[in-house]
């Protein structure tokens, strides 16, 4: 009798024959250990109760190729274009031509595969134990095809942001593309990342998998702008480091993309650190966005603020998994959590779980979750002054994301989540 | 050097159990064990007819197939259920007549408890069915209530002489493979109360059972079935607390509420089992399943429990909103100190239109104990126009406990409007300070404030039963304050 091939070892014997990042020998032992020990999620798993991901799994998946992204064709995808560095993968394939790497006395960034600074990579890499947090994460980080790799090195501020732009999509098969990311910022560093999830074509399953380190008086800013097209799968795993008195901030943007899963998973080990997650996501048709972030509160006098907001359209599907974890000796933690939904449509679902473990006795934690619709009262208040009702309910629309507009400091950021915004609120009525 | 705030936290924390002490009274108990023979010798023990047999056997070939369940945030350890007799029943059980007849012993056994029987019987106009260990001992008012039509009596009576009733009503809200203890539940329940309301019916006394476990080693498995007629209106209380015992008492009860068109059911629970002594050592598992069902339109299910007892409690008294316009409560205060744990809050389940449903949750920890709200609110897509709101609050007091909150809030109608909100923080100084400067002492003023905290869901108890329920507060403060 021949051994059937579980989907399991299918995946994993694709991603090993399409790697070509090693990742550090030590972790090799840990590594081979979590993949035994994790099996693809179902909807009895806890953390992927409300995601469905039969669809992705049922798909025959093989590895991309090395082809060559036009710049006509990144320019039509209207991605955000800012003064900065920039790294584009294809499918998990670097793109020389149209990047704008670095390596200079304050930073280095560039691929993964062209990686200057082996000692970092290799004291750090795997730290976080990223590979233990999900099939997916463990599958991502084993095996690679590339990723981006940056180092900002101590006591350096750029002001222009490293932005990474993931494009997948094949026109005819689907692919498996994996990348693994490496942030490394030094002492007193600070830094804004930018990362751009698109697509080209359909039919993809991106797996990423990322590790940030964020060193003592480093502050790090992530911006996510995520509209990726029909069928295809994207999801995300991302590990964040954070030493004493540290910053981290991250903007989420979901605009589109069949189905995407974001995993933030933050470790707080150092005192006197903040950190803060703000959120938007506007699916629509038949999409599905899920959100999972868990903020470790391990050291004292710690803040974090987690703000997510969705407007469900259409039939989509929407789910906010918010976890916070206070250890015993995290004293002065201060937690809030707040995720509010907005639902457009009759087919419409969202699922909100914010949760808070708190064993330490001196905290302030709190959340908030609500769900309705467009108030029917204000509506109408705005069309007996005179404002149609088209323009009433763009007018809501706008002020319920305004507060995750509001707290972007790059203007040129501001202005085209702007622009998205107006464009999909006009298109939706 | 401990602080005085650290010296009264450790006092609160390890205060001892008062209502323990056992009772020696003769009893019939079955050996140990659980096979389908014991269920048919407890079936045939309890006269039952053979559906309930039937009934007891598919239950537990369900059971049999089930997995204990272990996604709560508890650390215990699981029951052996061959290690536990299935049936025990004081011996000496004759029909009494009167209070004067009743087993002396287990009338001090109340009154150490501060439930003197006859006082409630008179004073307090409560129909109080015992139920001591697994066997009704002593039903009063039933003349009354007979007079209304309204039926209230042990389960094993009702299966008896209302096997029509049973037999529609019982596992109509919990199937019997519901979950792991529902199931054991539905196997081998020993006893428990029925009570039926009949159409248009307001009962004029709150219904009130008091459970005790009392024989070592026995499993406690009640079964309580409420049906609520159309236009009907009961208030139905269970109060418990136990001896102390070593070895780890399992409790897997059952409560079914049905609510017909119109009809109202307020359920309110005092729950102070042994929780331990400060090790942790001993201790009531309370593994409970109980749930409602809003069935005909403009019914309501008010739930209403405060929570001391146990070392480990796995509660989650839910409702389901079927009926268009029916509304569900669920206010809770859960204690724990020592080394308790409770993972314990509801579930609401909107399935009509228009319906209605508040989540009120305050959770105290003291010790080494971990206190978990766990809740879920579904809204169905067709359950058009559905509100709730829910708002559960911890406060921890010392620094090894925890204090945990785990909602789920899935909206599948656009028309709904679902608000949760969540709060943990400990007594702050300043609240201390202000109150001390008032003349009272720390103790005074921490008791005061955690009675201030669970006021808004001590208010909705009945009389009867709220100054109980706030005494057993202080108790477990170890306050002065009532």
């Amino acid at each position: 009798m021949e051994k059937t091939i579980t989907k399991k070892d299918e995946l994993l014997l694709l991603a090993q024959s399409g790697s070509k990042i090693h990742q550090p020998e030590s972790l090799k032992d840990e590594i081979k250990h979590a993949i035994a020990n994790q099996s693809i999620p179902t909807r009895k798993t806890e953390l992927w109760k409300n995601t469905d991901i039969n669809e992705l799994l049922e798909k025959e998946y093989s590895n991309a190729t090395y082809s060559k992204l036009e710049a006509n064709d990144l320019s039509q995808l209207n991605l955000l274009s800012v003064n900065g560095y920039q790294l584009v993968f294809y499918n998990g394939f670097f793109q020389a031509h149209l990047s704008n790497t670095a390596n200079n006395d304050e930073c280095i960034f560039g691929p993964l595969s062209e990686n200057k600074e082996e000692r970092i990579f290799k004291e750090h890499s795997g730290k976080t134990k990223i590979y233990n947090e999900s099939f997916f994460a463990a599958l991502s980080f084993s095996a690679p095809q590339d990723g981006a790799f940056l180092y900002v090195k101590p006591n350096k501020f750029i002001e222009k942001p490293f932005h990474v732009i993931l494009i997948n999509g094949s026109p005819e098969k689907s692919l498996l593309a994996q990348l693994y990311h490496f942030i490394y910022l030094e002492k007193e560093a600070q830094a804004h990342l930018i990362v751009s999830q698109a697509s080209l074509h359909t039919g993809t399953f991106e797996n990423n998998s990322c590790e940030i380190f964020v060193s003592e008086n480093a502050h790090l800013e992530q911006s996510n702008f995520q509209d990726t097209a029909q069928k295809s799968f994207v999801i995300n795993t991302q590990k964040i480091y954070q030493s004493d008195n540290t910053g981290y901030k991250q903007n989420t943007f979901s605009f589109g993309g069949n189905f995407i899963r974001n995993n933030s998973i933050l470790d707080m080990d150092g005192e006197n650190s903040d950190a803060k997650f703000n959120g938007l996501y506007i699916p629509k048709d038949k999409e599905h966005f899920d959100n999972y972030i868990l903020i470790k509160h391990i050291q004292p006098q710690c803040t974090s603020n987690q703000n997510y907001k969705g407007i469900m359209d259409n039939q989509s599907t929407a789910v906010f998994l918010g976890k916070v974890n206070v250890a015993r000796n995290a004293q002065k933690t201060n937690a809030y959590q707040s995720n509010r939904n907005l639902l457009l449509s009759k087919q419409a679902k969202v699922s909100s779980k914010p949760q808070l473990e708190i064993y330490a006795d001196d905290v302030a934690c709190s959340h908030g979750s609500t769900t309705g619709q467009l108030d029917a009262e204000a509506i109408f208040f705005m069309q007996s002054r005179g404002i149609s009702r088209d323009n009433a309910i763009r007018l809501l629309l706008f002020a319920f994301a305004s507060d995750i507009l509001e707290d972007i400091q790059h203007d040129e950021i501001k202005a085209y989540v702007d622009k998205i915004l107006h464009h999909r609120f006009d298109a939706s009525k | 050097m401990k602080s005085d705030n650290d010296i009264l936290i450790d006092e609160l924390a390890s205060k001892e159990y008062e209502a323990g002490f056992i009772t020696n009274i003769e009893s019939e108990t079955f050996p140990k064990g659980l096979n389908e023979d014991v269920i048919r010798a407890l079936s045939e023990k309890k006269g039952e007819p053979a559906f309930m047999t039937e009934y007891r056997l598919s239950a537990y070939k369900k059971w049999l197939e089930m997995e204990e369940p272990n996604w709560a945030l508890l650390k215990y350890e699981k029951p052996d259920f061959q290690e536990i007799s299935y049936y025990s029943a004081p011996k000496n059980l004759p029909k009494f007549n009167s209070l004067d007849e009743v087993d002396p012993e287990l009338i001090e056994t109340f009154n150490k408890l501060g439930i003197p029987l006859e006082e409630q019987k008179m004073l307090a106009g409560v129909a109080v069915d015992v139920v001591f260990d697994s066997a009704s001992v002593h039903t009063t008012f039933r003349k009354e209530l007979h007079k209304l039509g309204i039926i209230f009596c042990s389960i094993s009576e009702a299966i008896r002489e209302h096997p029509a009733l049973v037999q529609q009503y019982l596992s109509s809200v919990v199937p019997v493979g519901d979950n792991f203890y529902a199931a054991l539940n539905s196997a081998v329940f020993s006893d428990g109360s029925f009570a039926y309301i009949p159409k248009g019916v307001r009962c004029p006394v709150e219904l009130s059972t008091y459970f005790r476990i009392n024989q070592g080693n026995t499993g406690q498995f009640e079964r309580t079935l409420i049906v609520a007629d159309e236009g009907s209106y009961v208030s139905y209380l269970e109060g418990c607390t136990a001896p102390q015992r070593d070895e780890n008492q399992l409790h897997a009860a059952v409560v079914e509420i049905v609510a017909l068109k119109g009809a109202e059911v307020k359920y309110s629970t005092v729950q102070n089992w042994y929780p331990g002594d400060k090790e942790g050592k001993g201790g009531i598992y309370n593994f409970v399943t109980k749930r409602g069902l809003c069935k005909g339109d403009y019914s309501k299910i008010s739930w209403t429990q405060v929570e001391t007892g146990s070392a480990v409690t796995w509660k989650y008294p839910s409702t389901i909103l079927k009926g268009d316009y029916s509304i569900a409560e669920f206010y809770s205060v859960a204690v724990t100190k020592n080394h308790q744990q409770a993972d314990t809050g509801t579930k609401m389940i909107h399935l009509g239109k228009n319906t209605k449903s508040t989540i009120i949750s305050k959770g105290i920890s003291m010790g080494k104990s971990n206190n978990t709200y766990r809740g879920l609110v579904k809204i169905n897509p067709k359950a058009e126009n559905a509100r709730n709101f829910s708002q559960c609050d911890s406060l921890l007091i010392g620094d090894k406990c925890g204090a945990h909150t785990f909602p789920y809030i899935d909206v599948d109608n656009p028309s709904a409007t679902v608000e949760h909100e969540a709060t943990t923080s400990k007594i702050a100084e300043d609240q201390i300070f202000y109150l001390n400067q008032r003349g009272l002492d720390t103790e005074n003023a921490v008791s005061l404030i955690v009675n201030g905290f669970a006021k808004e869901v001590l208010n909705q108890l009945p009389m009867e039963f709220a100054v109980e329920a706030q005494k057993l507060l202080a108790l477990s403060m170890e306050g002065s304050v009532g």
